[in-house]
């Protein structure tokens, strides 16, 4: 039980309920005198949505945090909230067994955060965002009641998919405090290969040929020349080119990773303008965790780490690499960019000292024209993480991407589910 | 009854020529799929854009009009029956499909498209749409929506939710709201995966972006046959349990082999086998007969008498045509024939299949059972005659039982249908009177006014604290016709 600053804000109690009499204790207290919850799993995330105002209460998950039944044989597991997602990997590897999502934080976040922010990262491109592998809930509400949502089988329709709605809601209806998953047979083999590309189109052309093609590919991880040095740095080596990048990750029986190798060498490829190197077994292993975690480990020695996620379709993620690019002259930091190509999803860090403060205005401006490039056709921009001073000027969500008439919905559903807007008060879009 | 002055609102809207309002037109939209239980709408309305469909809702909202909106009406759990009278809004006239991006892989259709036309009309480009339910021919993306709608497949692609990418729907006001993005995750609240098996309770849709699926380089086909369920059951958990996924795992027992092979749907399923098994897998060349072998080698240690490898794609088109055709092929067992549909943890399959068997046996009813194997999806199909009280009240009986043995096996009521108003009585048989009031919760915000699908999915506060006898729904005869 830690006590932390959210943005700079120091909660008035810090509490980890042992069970869920006691967690629904403090709700209904709480609800009564409309104070703020701020739930907390692994504290990887806590720094995601808009500044709070104020916080009374952050409450950690901890003594939530058992596999409480684990059926290999159905592929299902249920698992308490707190629970790291990595000791559930663990376990369900005993088994052969594994949930398809490499997200941010991979060692530290708990399953409750995960599913909480719908949180993904490269596997995403062929298994689906979590919320495809959650079968059921158990949700704390703000008056204090329990409620369960889907079941523990692997298909049901009986009833609402409440599911999908709690699954990203950034714990603003209520608290997750148990997960339903369906989980997956671990593929026999793995694999990947590097092509570098001399530019954004070439790589885009590239990108598009590979998902047009028979292959199947679990990722599609899109880096810039900054990113595959900065791989490099981590792996201790120079094994990559440290050029624009993009990593294409298999897995299946071996035979099948083989023949997906050469079928890019041999024709998907000659046709684009990339040069393809295939990872041998050795480098994979070493490499690609850090891929998945090329995030925390960038926060390790950076005084200032800005992380925004836009998201657009394909065609745009060059216009997104080049602004970001842009933006890294006029702050003088260093930029990153990575992004999982074949869904639009594109993360871009900036690093540096405190000097980036100084140029907030610049920052700001950048992101507003950015929203506004994007949103004629659907895209947005989040920043994930920034300083409370940045953040307490502007809606880190961009809520103006989102349609008025969904708004107006996503208002109604949290009037209707935390009538007193307890939970993370006024950190989600449109203030919610 | 809908005052004259409204039908001429609604007239203008649409057009004289699609209003319906004449008793006798309006016998065809009395039910659905399932035709239990019958109640006449008051007027049938066949609208052509988004703007007629909310402009029709907004006099409706006006007039305090019940409402629903109806596809090809295949639903079998009467999802769209309008059991307080009102308006049918028959969407079957927006079947356009109105583009196809293959560099961001999704359709953009109408909701009256029918499911298996989207994936003819692209099927040149090497995509189709992955949910494959039964009706598929006849069924409309919009119902498939409503309902989430599965089929053999979404063992291996998931059900319809997985596939649905954004929506643009019309919500009980008359407003036209945009959901979602076709790309990326959803910014706020995850709408679209909300409203995804709304069962027409949430809002209408009028547009959709649907998630296209490459066709797999290589598909195989197996079946295999047991001299027991059981050991087929067997089977397929062995099969789950060496880690391959197939894309479909299904079990036709004695009964439905015999009654597909004496049918037009004849796909030379083995007689005297007292199951057989079709697992079906497909992706990359590379590594398939791998896999294949493997399968057969399973079956054959879990007691298959005989495996066959589909040699051909028509052989494989046979097969299928038997499986989907298992449903329509019972209906030669007796006058009427009841499907349910059941879930239960997949291990649970061979235990449960033994006690519908001896369930209805007891009750002395013929059931012919076909099942997706590999998601613990049961569907008995319960053979009686409507016509006999008595023995209708058995087959009832029956259907109640294997309700409540699947729930208590730690499954669920319904795996595909929907709840409609047929389940709405065993809803409490799973949830807690507080799991219904959040269910109740999101309605509201979509539905305040409960004016769109009234009397569906969630049962009313009375019958919410107590478990009633499966409702007047099941003893009314039932009467069912597979598509």
């Amino acid at each position: 039980m830690r006590n932390v600053l959210i943005d700079g804000i120091k909660p008035k109690s810090v509490t980890a309920p042992k069970n869920t009499t006691e967690f629904c204790r403090l709700l209904v207290e709480a609800e009564k005198q409309s104070q703020v919850v701020v739930p907390a799993g692994g504290g990887t995330k806590l720094d995601w949505g808009n500044r709070p105002t104020h916080i009374d209460h952050l409450v950690w998950m901890d003594h939530f945090n058992r596999i409480l039944d684990y059926e290999p044989a159905d592929l299902t597991v249920t698992v308490e909230a707190g629970c790291k997602l990595i000791t559930l990997q663990n376990e369900l590897a005993k088994h052969g067994q594994y949930l398809p999502f490499d997200p941010p934080f991979y060692d530290e976040c708990s399953v409750g955060g995960v599913v909480a922010c719908n949180s993904s990262g490269p596997l995403r491109y062929r298994y689906g965002a979590i919320r495809d592998y959650v079968i059921g809930m158990r949700m704390a509400h703000a008056d204090g009641q329990i409620s369960k949502a889907g079941g523990r089988v692997v298909k049901n329709v009986s009833g609402y998919d409440l599911c999908k709605l709690y699954a990203g809601s950034c714990g603003t209806l209520g608290v997750i405090t148990e997960v339903n998953f369906k989980v997956l047979p671990r593929p026999v083999a793995e694999g990947a290969c590097a092509i570098t590309f001399d530019s954004m189109s070439d790589a885009l052309e590239g990108i598009q040929k590979i998902i047009q093609s028979p292959l199947l590919p679990d990722a599609l991880e899109l880096m810039d020349a900054g990113a595959v040095a900065r791989l490099n740095q981590k792996i201790c080596a120079d094994w990559l080119s440290p050029r624009l990048t993009l990593l294409v990750r298999w897995s299946e029986l071996e035979e099948a990773i083989a023949w997906q190798s050469k079928e890019l060498v041999d024709r998907v490829l000659p046709s684009t303008k990339g040069e393809a190197t295939i990872l041998d077994a050795e480098l994979f292993k070493v490499l690609w965790p850090h891929v998945v975690r090329f995030r925390e480990e960038l926060a390790e020695p950076c005084k200032q780490l800005w992380v925004c996620r836009t998201v657009v379709p394909m065609a745009y993620i060059g216009e997104i690499f080049e602004r970001a690019r842009e933006l890294e002259k006029q702050m003088r930091g260093v930029m990153y960019v990575t992004c999982h190509a074949g869904n639009g999803i594109v993360y871009w860090y900036l690093t540096g000292g405190d000097v980036l403060l100084e140029r907030a205005e610049v920052f700001l401006r950048a992101i507003e024209q950015l929203r506004k490039f994007s949103t004629g056709f659907g895209g947005y921009t989040i920043i994930e993480s920034a300083p409370p001073a940045i953040k307490q000027r502007i809606d880190i969500w961009g809520s103006a991407a989102i349609s008025e008439g969904s708004q107006r919905l996503m208002r109604a559903l949290k009037d209707n589910f935390d009538p007193k807007h307890i939970f993370n008060r006024g950190r989600f879009v449109g203030s919610i | 009854m809908i005052a004259q002055a409204v039908i001429q609102q609604f007239e203008k809207v649409v057009g004289k020529s699609n209003v319906l309002s004449d008793r006798a037109e309006l016998v065809v939209y009395e039910c659905d799929g399932l035709t239990f239980h019958k109640s006449l709408p008051e007027a049938v309305l066949f609208v052509n854009s988004a703007d007629e469909v909310a402009n029709v809702i907004r006099i409706a909202h006006r007039e305090e009009i019940p409402f629903l909106a109806r596809g090809a009406g295949t639903g079998l759990s009467g999802g769209a029956v309008a059991l307080e009278g009102g308006l049918i809004i028959e969407m079957a006239r927006m079947k356009r499909l109105i583009k196809v991006d293959l560099d961001n892989r999704y359709a953009v259709v109408e909701p009256g498209l029918v499911n298996l036309e989207l994936s003819k009309a692209i099927s040149h480009l090497g995509y189709y749409y992955a949910p494959d339910p039964s009706s598929q021919s006849a069924c409309t993306i919009g119902g498939n929506i409503a309902e989430n709608a599965g089929g053999p497949h979404c063992l291996k692609y998931g059900m319809t939710t997985s596939h649905v990418l954004a929506l643009e729907i019309a919500l009980p006001n008359g407003d036209l709201v945009q959901l979602g993005a076709p790309f990326g995750d959803p910014l706020g609240y995850d709408l679209v995966g909300l409203f995804v098996g709304s069962e027409g309770t949430f809002g209408i849709v009028t547009k959709a972006w649907l998630r296209l699926t490459r066709m797999p380089q290589q598909v195989r086909t197996i079946l295999a046959a047991f001299g027991s369920i059981r050991a087929a059951a067997d089977a397929t958990s062995r099969i789950i349990a060496a880690g391959i996924i197939p894309a479909a795992l299904e079990i036709m027992d004695k009964v439905t082999i015999e009654t597909v092979e004496a049918s037009v749907y004849a796909a030379g399923f083995p007689i005297d086998a007292e199951a057989v098994l079709i697992t079906e897998i497909d992706g990359l060349a590379a590594g398939m007969d791998v896999w294949a072998e493997r399968i057969q080698d399973i079956c054959r240690a879990a007691g298959a008498f005989k495996t066959r490898l589909a040699g051909d794609e028509t052989e494989r088109a046979q097969i299928w045509k038997g499986r989907k055709g298992a449903f329509g092929a019972t209906g030669r067992l007796n006058a009427n024939i009841y499907l349910a549909d059941a879930v239960v943890p997949r291990t649970k399959l061979p235990d449960i299949i033994s006690k519908v068997c001896e369930i209805a046996a007891q009750a002395r009813i013929k059931v012919a059972n076909v099942f997706h194997a590999g998601d613990g999806n049961l569907h008995p199909v319960f053979a009686y005659n409507g016509q006999d009280k008595e023995e209708t009240e058995r087959m009832l009986g029956a259907c109640r039982e294997v309700l409540r043995i699947c729930v208590e096996a730690g499954g669920t009521i319904t795996g595909e249908h929907g709840v409609g108003f047929e389940k709405i009585d065993f809803m409490p048989l799973i949830f807690s009177a507080t799991d219904l009031a959040m269910m109740q919760r999101a309605r509201s915000a979509f539905n305040p006014d409960q004016r769109l699908n009234p009397g569906k999915v969630l049962p009313t506060r009375k019958s919410c604290g107590e478990i009633s006898e499966l409702g007047t729904i099941l003893r009314k005869g039932y009467d069912f016709h597979p598509v």
